[in-house]
Order: structure tokens, then sequence, then C-alpha cells
């Protein structure tokens, strides 16, 4: 279990169904309208340029309203009167099941309350960051979410370290970058000691080979950054990810260890 | 009589991830592991072959990602019972689109045994 939807969550305890779920999401999309589907409404903007938005989004990986008034199709107040809007008819998956009549308010309620309990475990603790540094919560959470599945993982437990602007320099076979898009564009590398990777393989029972310890690397970072987009999401900013793969990072960039008796555990996080 | 085990398929192009969730199906006692498919092409071949009883499919993948994998394999049949990996911590889009497609259950990355064994056990 990592940071996961409420609607998954009800479906694992058994209180929903798959098919229960997917007609209340189906709800929630009929009913809450993305931006460009209120601007339509509101006689802000014509389907075509709508559509002639959305592109100039995916082109240039912005947002609606980013990208509305880029073209000039909006302007900034127009934007924030339709986000507000937005916000103020947005319906909860939970009410619409309740609605629905798939739950009951008070079963609802029970589930929040543990949903809630169960993700306490993935609140972010928060760490100094120096001035200057620009997304600020995608760091916290990145880092704060490698010492936990540190913890969580392989039972290794670190102390946050000190942050410090260095020259990427490459620890050993096994550091691993993954490149950020959207909402926060950067390039992110963990550089683990060698006895990570032995960890991680060992954890499982599984057959060791130097290819399965790349592997088992890459797919420690994926969960860390898969998670840290769905934390994001929660505050609102979207953001992509790519495969984990080699770094390619040359410039000086923000460093960070979390600190073990034995060892550093470092990331480096690039701004683009 | 020895109880007959679920028959699972697993679909990831990680063989690090295959071997995690093996071992943790395997542990459950109620299931065994019958194929690893590295794609999703391949995963669709290993489901016509091996005709599983589950199917447990990663969604991001290179080339046929994991959304395509399960509309072929739910186009296949219909009966299909494929539980999603995500390592996006479940992300809610893509967990939308997984189920208006068939899928049964979403399990995020870090796996929890507990969590493997409800999901077999109910599905």
């Amino acid at each position: 279990m990592g940071v996961k939807f409420f609607g998954a969550f009800l479906i694992e305890r058994g209180v929903i169904t798959p098919e229960q779920l997917f007609e209340a999401l189906e709800e929630q999309k009929r009913v809450n309208l993305k931006l460009g589907e209120h601007a339509i409404r509101l006689g802000y903007l014509t389907p075509e340029q709508v559509e002639e938005i959305r592109k100039l989004q995916k082109r240039e990986e912005l947002r609606f309203g980013e990208a509305a008034v880029r073209l000039g199709y909006l302007t900034p107040e127009q934007v924030e009167q339709l986000i507000r809007i937005q916000k103020s008819s947005h319906k909860l998956l939970g009410d619409i099941l309740v609605e629905k009549g798939f739950i009951t308010k008070e079963v609802l309620a029970r589930e929040l309350k543990i949903f809630e309990s169960e993700q306490r475990a993935y609140m972010t603790e928060m760490v100094y960051l120096p001035e200057g540094v620009k997304n600020r919560d995608f760091i916290n959470i990145v880092v704060d979410l490698g010492k936990k599945f540190l913890l969580r993982t392989v039972d290794i437990n670190t102390k946050f370290g000190d942050f410090t602007f260095e020259e990427y320099v490459k620890r050993g076979d096994y550091d691993v970058q993954v490149d950020t898009a959207g909402d926060v564009k950067m390039k992110v590398i963990f550089s683990p000691p060698k006895k990570l990777p032995e960890l991680l393989v060992r954890e499982y029972g599984i057959p060791d080979s130097p290819e399965l310890r790349k592997d088992a690397v890459n797919e420690f970072m994926n969960v860390i950054m898969g998670n840290a987009v769905a934390k994001m999401e929660r505050l609102g900013k979207r953001i992509s990810i790519s495969v984990p793969k080699e770094p390619d990072i040359s410039s000086k960039c923000l460093k960070y260890n979390l600190v073990s008796p034995d060892d550093t555990y470092t990331f480096y996080f690039l701004e683009l | 009589m020895a109880e007959v085990k679920k028959r699972v398929l697993i679909i990831d192009d990680s063989t690090f991830t295959f071997e995690q969730l093996k071992s943790l199906i395997e542990k459950t006692g109620i299931a065994e592991v019958v194929g690893h498919g590295k794609d999703g092409m391949q995963g669709v071949k290993l489901y016509r072959e091996l005709t599983p009883d589950v199917v447990f499919l990663d969604i991001l993948m290179p080339n046929m990602d994991g959304l395509q994998t399960l509309r072929a394999i739910m186009s296949m049949d219909k009966n299909a019972k494929v539980v999603m990996i995500s390592s996006l911590g479940g992300a809610a889009e893509k967990a939308e689109e997984a189920l208006r497609y068939g899928a049964k259950a979403i399990i995020s990355k870090p796996f929890d045994e507990k969590e493997i064994e409800k999901i077999l056990k109910n599905i």
C-alpha cells in the first residue's frame, strides 16, 4: 500500500464494487466540468478555441488556463473566475456514492476516517530547504518518501541530512534518474550505496543477478516518484514522469542526503 | 483433496516487480504464477495460451501500455479478471480509465501482502 485514491480503497474494503465505482466516476466526470467546458457554458470560449488551447497544452505541457491566456482567448481574471466556479461546483466521489445509494452517509464517514488514518503514514515530514529553491513541495515530498520507503521496504532507518549545491558525481552502477514534466520540470537522480539493491533482492528471496539488482533500484525510484506524483496531484499539481534511466546531468544541482549510521542515500535535483 | 490454486499471469516489463509479486502471490498459498509477459503484446499472447484465472497487469509499460493491453484482453474475454498495478500511487485518472475498460481492482506499489491476499480471495 502506498498513497492511493479513495475509490480503490473502497473496492479493497469490499464496500463498493468496481461497477459501482465506475458508475460514480462517470457521474463525477459528467457533473465536474473541466475548465474548458465551464468556459464554453459561460460563452467565454467556442469549442474550436478550447480544442486549440488543448493542443497547445499538450505541446508545451501547460495548464489549461496558462494556454488560454497565452493564446489571448482568456484573461488571467477570467481564468481565476472559472477556477472559482469549478471549485464551488465540484462534487466529491463519496457524496456521489451516497447520492446513488451505493453507501450510506454513516458508512462514508467511517471509511473516510479509516482511509485518512491509513494514509497518515504517508503524510510528508517537512525538511529545511535553502532559499531560492523552486518546487519546494515536490522536493520535500520526494526526500520524505525516500526516507519512508527505505524504512518500509528494507528496514533502513535514515535521518534527514543537509542540502548543498554540488556537481553530480556518479557513485556507482545503481544511480538512476527520472525526469518530470508538467507543473514541475526537473531531473531527479537517486544515488544509493550498493547495499540497497542487495537488500531489495534479498527481501523477496529472489534469484540474484546484476541485472535484477539494477532493476530493483529502478523500481524503487519508480515507486518513490509515482507516489510523489500522486501526492502532488492532491496539491493540485499535474506531473508526468519518465521511466527510470541512466543519469545524464553534468551541471551543479541541489544535492540531498538521507543519512543512516553506515551509509548515505543521495538525491540530486536539477530544475529545468 | 488439495484445493485448486488460482492461476495467475503477471504482465510487467520489470523482472524485479515480477519476482516480487510472484513471491507475494505464492506466499498466500491460494494462487500460483503460471506466466510472465514482459510487455503488452507478449502478455496478450500468453493470456490466449494459458487462460489464467487472474491477470496482474502493469499500467505503465513501454510500447503497448497497460490500458491498451487491458482492452485487448477484455475484447478477447469479457469475463477476464484483471488487476491493474500502478506505481502512480493510484493516480485517479489512470485508475478510472482502467475500471471503465473492465479492470476488477487496482493495487499500488509498494505492494502490501495482505492487500494481494484479499484481492485474490475476493476476485
